[in-house]
């Protein structure tokens, strides 16, 4: 009976759809002009001798943090669901200042704090006898992305706890009764019903993640400027030094490149969604 | 078997507590560098040994972001900004989530993707075009300029949560009440809207807070302080060569914590109550 | 009927969003005879008064001040001059300007120039920034340089009794001083900008193939980048020049010094404000080099006017009068460009005067070229290199060398 008003989906979404297409494909096409019409800039940024590191550490970048917020707000979000804690909106809101933080300052914070002279982190390790003289995590080409890996983690995992909280309120208790009912266990329920039921949120907060992760140039901009010698240079941070620079023909190619690797994320997802697209709407 | 449950009950008691209390654990500490940082004077952020806690402690920081800055105002115009942003994303995705979770129609899927697309676009590269635009409707240095742009980064994804949230809705609820002879639209906000509610306040939420951290588009259409919001605020304490950290962790301070507020008082919202009430009705 | 009202709906309430933002605007009307001045906040309170003063003499041009920031400036001022929409004067790095001259987005200022204000009045340098041929395009109103900082409390601990004056004398000072806690010297190498502007003086200075300017572009040689990553790169390295440096920008280098973390930095006089402040017992020099006094990199401010402005001859009114000898000496926070505005007391104070003479006998200006831009990430790179001991001066010498080559080539 829903499915026969189809036009009225059209029209339902074309706002929406308008929009976005007015604000992006002038400069989208714009970027593609600039980037394909015989760029050099083409050559300096593949044969550049960091190039690879760049690449590897974007990938590196990406799922580590990806990965790392989804175990840590699906943690966050557990834990808030647990019948036997007080307090959850209190908790809740505290999980979520990370977020409302401001980047800056989100990144100047970490920076003190793994600062090799004046961070708590190397105080509390020296103190506690773990460590005999300060890590340096910043200026370590081997430890520095994995620190600012920490960071992004700490400042996106809220977003996750927000989304799966809410997910999560939105399964009705009585199917848990009635799995329990049935004999099913701690680990059945996890799998056959809080799982799927959280599948799309999931999908959709990596997706988000991911988005993230390779617009992200706040956190290593602050902290490390990509350096040690390029150990925490990635994608947008290489856009945003030829940005700052006014070197407008790489910026044009990196745009190109992140849009195409996005665009691979995108349809991945789109893909994903197809069963439970049809299954919804059918 | 009473035994048994007692023990279970302890146990997990005892584990949520301990787990919460590592991740406020690792959520609070930065946070309370940042607090303690706005009460040190200047000379002691960098001092060594370095403390957590201030050796003397000061309110001067939070005297000269109250007194002498433009951060009370950019506080305002970030949220008038956020919440207008937020307000049109939402009328928008409503609308397009909706249908993308209810109808099927040809080319639905390369729209959708369309949709998403604009998330992917480095903002540098829009930077100029958007310029030239609000400039052209005469919007430079306006909060409501400002808020336009910052849809770009806010009605793709928001667009998919909601599609989300509403396509967890069980249609039948829909149709149930349709056959009762409620209008379809009636249907939707009568039934749909309430048990989707925690989703779409998160996405809300998540739309406010991508405007509320927006930099790059702020930097340049904002440029008086009737239109300047929090992040640009934050950057009148770096000087040329030096950076007074003491004020500018009290900004954030004074930036965070009605937000933080306004979030505890919209918790309601997020809790179960609404949903479950909603779906066994 | 229904599905049609939900359409409907959604684009209602699109319009009314639509008309609330619309009501929103404020209209910028272009006035006839008002001049609107960008002004980083740092500037601001030296700029109202000279505004006031300004307006009192000229009571038919009305100015407006917009505060700029730091970090924001850069942006600001490359999308207006990009997008045609610009204010009338702009307060400028003067290291930018000639990315704007080469778009032709800005207005030629040359009959500023006048009797009263000869470009010979201008110290060297400064007008090469903004010129292209003999065509200057802003006027600058403030420079200045890098010279030597060392703590001399802790000099004479170390039983040192004079400032370093060459290389040599600077690492052995530097060795004296590495004890316990201290180390002897640190640098910005946390930072990008102040990195690289340190290793061109340095490698500008080396006895043989010297590192050049040439309008704007810089003409690196192997020999003398390796002779620079020498002291930068291999000082952190060898133990020298303090661990931190790598984390470390302009203001976390201060406090170290302020800390007594380290002995001495390459810095601009502006510090001297900070250091007093902190009561330190500070001495200054020249900034050691290979033979003598190394040269150092300088830059400055300047004012431009763009081409777009609407009003560009309330414009130079402005500006001529923001760069007499009275107004340049009251707004900058180092030295003025001009040296007839040098002649305050405060320009000549003992600690100020290693400065002064830096910044007229051994300084050179930083490149601008767009070339130079763009080798700066592999040149951050490859100083850091060496310093995390990645690679050896001879190897990051000829990286640069080759990525310096090729952004020469691309111009």
């Amino acid at each position: 009976m829903l499915k026969r008003n189809r036009k009225v989906g059209f029209y339902l979404t074309l706002p929406a759809v308008l929009l976005m297409a007015a604000m992006t494909i002038i400069p989208v096409v714009s970027v593609l002009q600039r980037a394909l019409s015989g760029n050099e800039a083409f050559g300096r940024l593949f044969t550049s001798p960091g190039f690879s590191q760049v690449m590897v550490n974007t990938a590196l970048w990406t799922v580590l943090s990806v990965v790392g917020a989804l175990v840590l707000g699906y943690f966050g979000a557990m834990i808030l669901q647990s019948k036997y804690l007080r307090g959850v909106g209190l908790w809740r809101s505290l999980f979520l200042i990370p977020w409302i933080i401001p980047g800056v300052v989100g990144a100047t914070i970490w920076k003190w704090n793994f600062s090799r002279d004046y961070g708590q982190i190397n105080q509390v390790l020296l103190n506690m006898g773990v460590i005999s003289s300060p890590i340096e995590w910043l200026s370590d080409p081997n430890l520095v992305l994995f620190a600012l890996v920490i960071v992004q983690i700490w400042s996106t995992a809220p977003f996750v706890i927000l989304l799966v909280s809410a997910a999560l309120t939105g399964i009705p208790a009585e199917r848990y009764e009635a799995a329990r009912l049935d004999g099913a266990n701690g680990f059945n329920l996890l799998r056959y019903i809080t799982l799927p039921a959280v599948s799309a949120t999931t999908a959709l907060s990596a997706l988000t993640l991911v988005t993230w992760a390779l617009n992200a140039f706040t956190i290593i901009f602050v902290a490390t400027k990509g350096g040690p010698a390029g150990s925490s240079t990635i994608l947008p941070v290489l856009l945003y030094q030829a940005f700052q620079t006014g070197d407008e023909s790489m910026v044009a190619v990196i745009a190109l490149l992140q849009l195409v690797l996005s665009a691979i994320f995108a349809t991945v997802y789109i893909r994903s969604m197809r069963n439970e697209l049809e299954e919804s709407a059918a | 078997m009473k035994m048994t449950r007692t023990t279970r009950t302890l146990t997990w008691g005892t584990l949520s507590w301990v787990g919460l209390a590592l991740l406020v654990i690792w959520t609070m500490f930065p946070i309370a560098v940042m607090v303690f940082t706005s009460f040190k004077p200047g000379n002691e952020v960098f001092a060594k040994p370095n403390t957590l806690l201030p050796q003397n402690w000061t309110i001067d920081n939070f005297v000269n972001v109250l007194t002498d800055s433009t951060v009370p105002q950019a506080l305002l115009n970030s949220v008038l900004v956020g919440v207008l942003a937020t307000a049109i994303t939402m009328v928008l995705s409503l609308s397009a989530g909706y249908a993308l979770a209810r109808f099927r129609y040809r080319g639905s899927r390369a729209l959708s993707l369309f949709i998403l697309m604009g998330q992917f676009i480095p903002i540098t590269v829009l930077l100029l075009p958007f310029f030239i635009a609000i400039n052209a409707m005469g919007l430079i240095d306006t909060i409501g300029g400002l808020a336009i742009t910052h849809l770009v980064i806010t009605v793709p994804l928001v667009t998919w949560m909601v599609r989300n949230q509403f396509a967890s809705v069980p249609i039948e609820l829909e149709e149930a009440a349709m056959i009762d002879g409620s209008t379809r639209l009636g249907a939707v906000l009568k039934i749909t809207l309430p048990v989707a509610m925690p989703g779409l306040a998160a996405a809300a939420m998540f739309a406010f807070l991508q405007s509320w951290h927006e930099f790059v588009f702020a930097s340049v259409i904002t440029q008086s302080p009737s239109s300047r919001t929090g992040p640009i605020s934050l950057t009148e304490f770096a000087g040329e060569f030096t950076v007074d950290w003491g004020a500018t962790m009290a900004a954030a301070v004074v930036l965070t914590v009605p937000v933080v507020i306004i979030f505890l008082c919209l918790q309601r919202y997020f809790v179960a109550g609404l949903t479950s009430g909603a779906v066994k009705g | 009927m229904n599905t049609r009202r939900l359409a409907s709906l959604g684009v209602a309430a699109l319009t009314a969003a639509a008309l609330l933002t619309g009501c929103s605007t404020s209209g910028g009307s272009a006035d006839g005879n008002s001049v609107t001045w960008w002004v980083p906040n740092w500037d601001a309170p030296a700029a109202k008064e000279l505004v006031a003063d300004f307006t009192k003499a000229n009571p038919e041009i009305k100015v407006k001040l917009v505060e700029t920031t730091a970090d924001t400036l850069a942006n600001k001022v490359s999308v207006a001059l990009n997008s045609g929409t610009t204010p009338d004067v702009i307060t400028e790095l003067a290291s930018r300007t000639q990315q704007y001259i080469a778009k032709d987005q800005l207005t030629n200022l040359d009959k500023l120039y006048t009797d009263a204000m000869p470009k010979s009045d201008f110290l060297p340098g400064t007008l090469a920034d903004v010129s292209t041929g003999d065509k200057a395009f802003a006027v600058p109103y403030r420079w200045d340089n890098l010279g030597l900082f060392y703590n001399k409390d802790l000099f004479e601990k170390a039983g040192i009794t004079e400032p370093p004056t060459t290389l040599d004398e600077l690492k052995a000072d530097a060795e004296k001083l590495s004890t316990g806690d201290t180390t002897g010297i640190g640098w910005q190498l946390g930072n990008s900008d102040s990195t690289i502007l340190r290793f061109f003086g340095l490698a500008a200075s080396a006895p043989k193939d010297p590192a050049t300017n040439v309008d704007g572009a810089a003409h690196l040689t192997e020999s003398s980048s390796k002779a620079a990553l020498d002291i930068i790169g291999a000082s952190v390295r060898d133990g020298w020049a303090s661990k931190s440096s790598l984390e470390a920008d302009s203001t976390a280098v201060r406090q170290l010094f302020i800390n007594g973390q380290i002995g001495m930095y390459l810095g601009g006089v502006y510090d001297l404000v900070e250091l007093q402040k902190n009561k330190m017992n500070v001495g200054t020099a020249l900034a050691p080099g290979f033979d003598g006094p190394s040269k150092t990199a300088a830059n400055g401010w300047v004012y431009l006017v763009p081409k777009a402005s609407k009003n560009v001859s309330a414009a130079e009114k402005l500006v001529s009068y923001l760069t007499t000898p009275e107004a340049m000496n009251k707004l900058t926070l180092t030295f003025p460009a001009r040296t007839s505005a040098a002649q305050d007391d405060r320009f000549h104070t003992d600690l100020a005067a290693p400065f002064a003479a830096q910044l007229s006998d051994h300084s050179i200006p930083a490149p601008y070229d767009p070339s130079w831009g763009k080798l700066a990430p592999t040149l951050f790179a490859q100083i850091q290199a060496v310093a995390i001991g990645q690679s050896t001066s001879e190897e990051a010498a000829k990286t640069i060398q080759q990525a310096a080559d090729a952004a020469l080539k691309g111009k």
